[in-house]
């Protein structure tokens, strides 16, 4: 996630973080419902694109081919395993097969969203909304702290290689030890920082907060709400 | 104004050193430095005027803290927003936003400004502080360097009267120091109080007005900016501070190596040294770029056809066994890049080293290497000193261990917790 | 003053533990897909591998509404990763009580944290709710995409309506698990480097 975060500010598909609060809604619906054939499979199908689209759109095309490229793996394999390989290392292939293609377009919409918002825009848009403050602050702390983490977990990763103990000594406890406790110290004092730097920044004072950022519904938000409307309707019609 | 009276201050739980009996004021306008070792009590004194203490870092406190008239026990955190702007030691974690423009406006929006007056103050700071190369861009992409400034024009976009930085050079190069600089001679000349906790002290000689030099929470010397620029070598060392001037002088050195061209003169000295081949490791061809090519699924090995995309390029490199090389360089130029290469640590980087015969590369390379790090937080797995080198060592053996720590003075805190120790310390 | 009243410091520390237990759990979801067993595992192994943290966290909150909004954010995500309406009310239940028994020890008590914990741990438990609910709908589901009516039926064994009360039940008790080792880790690293 961090890497693909850290170059993503130059956004040119701008879409209000409402829209992209509602796909993420309506997407969930439709990961709730599963089907497997039928013509509910290929409006599934052609919703599964439309993160890869807009992920293409914001000038990745690299992330959504490899997206692609996985997803048909993931179905073509799924197809083989079905045919050819049976007992319990085909269960397993299929099962992997199955949890991507149910979960990856989620996943890839989720990436898209926290990728693509700013900060700002995301606490003009709860307060827009009418949500409380804390909640967004907390929310926002959390998409800002998603990349610190796996910076953090990078630098982590690299010291034990050098250290020689990656595996721990091959015990389980210690490679989950070694891993968090260096991550939760380094977290504990980011959080420090941060909130000192907050703080004193004002953050949370009992005024209403002004946001500069513009946000709004434009054409494009409406044209990308109807095609996943339309297209969750049809699906949620066709599956039930 | 401030007005530091009769303040002892005591960290709960912590048996770190706060402030006993401390008396300090401050006329507007003034700049003042706070000097002395590590653990003298500077940071806690930047925290009593900007209010962490006693809103944000819980502990005793007696005596009185007055900013501007107001007693900063009574006042809330975000009352003071507006007063006191603060610059903080790690430019890493000191943002919130993930892009530039809105961390600037973070603090007037904080504080529910119109809309207007922030742009106008936005429009102000980014001019004045030159940055407007930086406007639109992530904040995880920018140097430690960049993202200091952007913290700067963060805090001064609330145009505070008083303006604390603790430690704000410690990640930086000279080059970026000297923008710092910079910035607050501007603050200076708009009439603005400033207080700053350094270490470094040669890029500052010429701003302060008043030097404080502190020791076990008490302030044991003052200077004024006359004295302290005159202080001989010999002083400052009695007082364990660094250089007023030397550093100064080496950098232009150094800035001038840099200036001569691109062919590393060090690198042409080794070359030549025909020494036995027995006693050099070689590296050769240590390309590595951290903007490759566009990929599906692998990263494609970097060669010497890749040089005009990479951001390290050292074709040959002969270096004497058993010597300590310092790899200098501003920042940005690829200091720890070779050196994260060198061990082995990115992959893509198809360096070898030549060892007595025997050529390694990539993962074999973490085998004889060890980096230290900067972030010592992140090497420390274990809860002791003495289990964190048995940790590393291939057959645990505790008087061997021993004897390191011994070597390394560091035996009388085998029991103790590593990240307890000091920074110093951690490193060992 | 209101010392009641979360302020913006308490908010941050909120979203970095909500964030730090979310890629936990996330890093063990993804484990998940090697292996529908592990599927059945998460009852174990979340609850345990989130003590550190949760520890941690425990030792920083003072006032009701962080666990609360914690579970709140965890329903949102548990949401959109499509654990569903369901899902959602049971996280932010076992939140709120949660909540409620850690402030009746006064966020100080031992026993009270380790309960605490242990019912805020049944957020875990509601991520199977769906699978149950429709467990007809999904067996069947399964069977049409490929796998042995066999296999869906053992994967079905360890987590149906019936076997939910344990699963349940695991998820408390291993929550509670996990409060004694966090605390040992706790005390073992942090404590000792004068964090805590």
């Amino acid at each position: 996630m961090g890497n693909g975060y850290r170059k993503s500010l130059n956004i040119r598909f701008h879409l209000d973080p409402r829209t992209k609060l509602l796909l993420l809604i309506l997407f969930s619906v439709v990961v709730m419902i599963d089907v497997t054939d039928g013509p509910a499979y290929i409006v599934r199908a052609i919703m599964t694109y439309i993160p890869v689209v807009l992920v293409c759109l914001e000038g990745k095309p690299h992330v959504g081919a490899r997206f692609t490229v996985l997803f048909i793996l993931a179905t073509w394999l799924m197809e083989i395993t079905q045919e050819n390989i049976g007992g319990i290392a085909g269960m397993l292939i299929l099962f992997l097969c199955y949890m991507i293609t149910q979960f990856a377009p989620t996943m890839i919409m989720v990436w898209y969203c926290i990728s693509t918002t700013k900060i700002s825009e995301f606490m003009a848009a709860m307060n827009r909304m009418r949500l409380p403050q804390g909640l967004a602050i907390s929310i926002a702390v959390m998409m800002r702290f998603f990349p610190t983490l796996s910076e953090e977990y990078r630098s982590i990763r690299d010291a034990m290689r050098m250290r020689g103990i990656a595996f721990g000594g091959g015990k389980v406890t210690k490679m989950i030890e070694y891993r968090l406790v260096p991550l939760l110290f380094s977290c504990i004092s980011i959080g420090d920082e941060l909130s000192a730097a907050a703080v004193t920044r004002g953050l949370g004072t009992p005024v209403k907060r002004t946001n500069v950022c513009e946000i709004g519904f434009h054409s494009k938000d409406y044209v990308v709400i109807a095609v996943t409307l339309v297209l969750s309707i049809l699906y949620i019609y066709l599956s039930v | 104004m401030i007005e530091i009276k009769n303040v002892t201050f005591h960290y709960s739980g912590l048996d770190q050193a706060g402030l006993s009996d401390f008396n300090l004021s401050v006329t507007d306008g003034e700049c003042i430095l706070l000097c002395g070792a590590s653990g003298c009590g500077k940071t806690t004194v930047t925290r009593l005027i900007n209010g962490l203490i006693p809103h944000f870092f819980k502990g005793e406190l007696t005596g009185d803290v007055c900013v501007n008239g107001l007693d900063i026990k009574q006042q809330e955190l975000y009352n003071l927003a507006g007063i006191v702007g603060s610059v903080f030691q790690n430019p890493r974690s000191q943002f919130f936003s993930v892009d530039t423009d809105g961390e600037v406006v973070f603090g007037p929006e904080n504080i529910g400004l119109p809309k207007p007056e922030i742009l106008t103050r936005k429009k102000q700071v980014v001019q004045e502080l030159n940055l407007n190369d930086l406007l639109g861009r992530s904040l995880f992409d920018l140097s430690g360097g960049e993202k200091q400034k952007i913290a700067c024009a963060s805090v001064a976009a609330l145009l505070p009267d008083i303006i604390i930085l603790d430690e704000p050079s410690s990640n930086l190069d000279w080059a970026a120091i000297r923008d710092l600089r910079d910035a607050m001679q501007l603050w200076k000349s708009q009439g603005k109080t400033i207080i700053i906790s350094e270490h470094r002290l040669w890029y500052l000689k010429d701003i302060i007005d008043r030097a404080v030099y502190m020791e076990k929470g008490r302030i044991v010397n003052e200077w004024t900016r006359q004295e302290f620029s005159q202080l001989t070598e010999k002083e400052l060392k009695s007082y364990e501070l660094r250089p007023v001037t030397l550093e100064e002088r080496y950098i232009r050195q150094f800035s001038n190596v840099s200036k001569s061209g691109n062919e590393n003169p060090a690198d042409q000295r080794n070359l030549e040294t025909g020494i036995d081949g027995d006693d050099l490791l070689c590296l050769t061809d240590f390309y590595f770029t951290y903007t490759p090519r566009k990929y599906l699924f692998v990263k494609k090995k970097l060669t010497p056809e890749d040089e005009e995309i990479c951001d390290l390029r050292i074709p040959h490199l002969q270096i004497e066994k058993g010597k300590i090389v310092g790899v200098i360089g501003d920042n940005g130029s690829g200091k720890s890049t070779f050196l994260r290469c060198l061990c082995g640590l990115e992959k893509t980087c198809i360096g070898t080293v030549e060892v007595s015969g025997r050529t390694y590369h990539g993962r074999q390379l973490t085998k004889i290497c060890y980096m230290v790090m900067q972030d010592v937080n992140h090497q420390l797995f274990t809860n002791s000193v003495l289990s964190e080198v048995l940790l590393s060592m291939e057959h645990p053996d505790e008087k061997a261990a021993e004897k390191i720590l011994e070597s390394l003075d560091l035996d009388e805190y085998k029991e103790k917790h590593p990240m307890a120790l000091s920074g110093g310390q951690k490193h060992g | 003053m209101n010392e009641k009243k979360l302020k913006a410091r308490d908010f941050i520390t909120i979203g970095i533990f909500t964030a730090i237990l979310w890629v936990v759990q996330m890093v063990i979801m993804y484990l998940g897909f090697l292996s529908p067993f592990v599927v059945a595992g998460y009852a174990v192994l979340i609850p345990i591998v989130t003590g550190i943290p949760m520890m941690l966290y425990y030792a920083r909150i003072e006032k009701f509404g962080m666990l609360t909004i914690t579970s709140i954010i965890v329903a949102i995500l548990l949401f959109i990763f499509g654990m569903g309406f369901l899902g959602a009310p049971v996280c932010i239940a076992a939140g709120v009580i949660a909540d409620l028994i850690a402030k009746s020890g006064k966020y100080k008590s031992w026993k009270k944290t380790v309960i605490s914990c242990g019912v805020f741990n049944l957020w875990v438990s509601a991520s199977y709710l769906p699978l149950i609910l429709t467990a007809d709908s999904y067996k069947q589901s399964l069977i049409e995409s490929g796998f042995d009516a066999s296999f869906a039926d053992t994967l079905f064994t360890l987590v149906t309506p019936a076997t939910y009360p344990i699963i349940i039940l695991l998820c408390f008790v291993c929550g509670i698990i996990g409060a004694f080792i966090g605390k040992a880790v706790v005390r073992k690293n942090f404590e000792k480097a004068g964090i805590v």
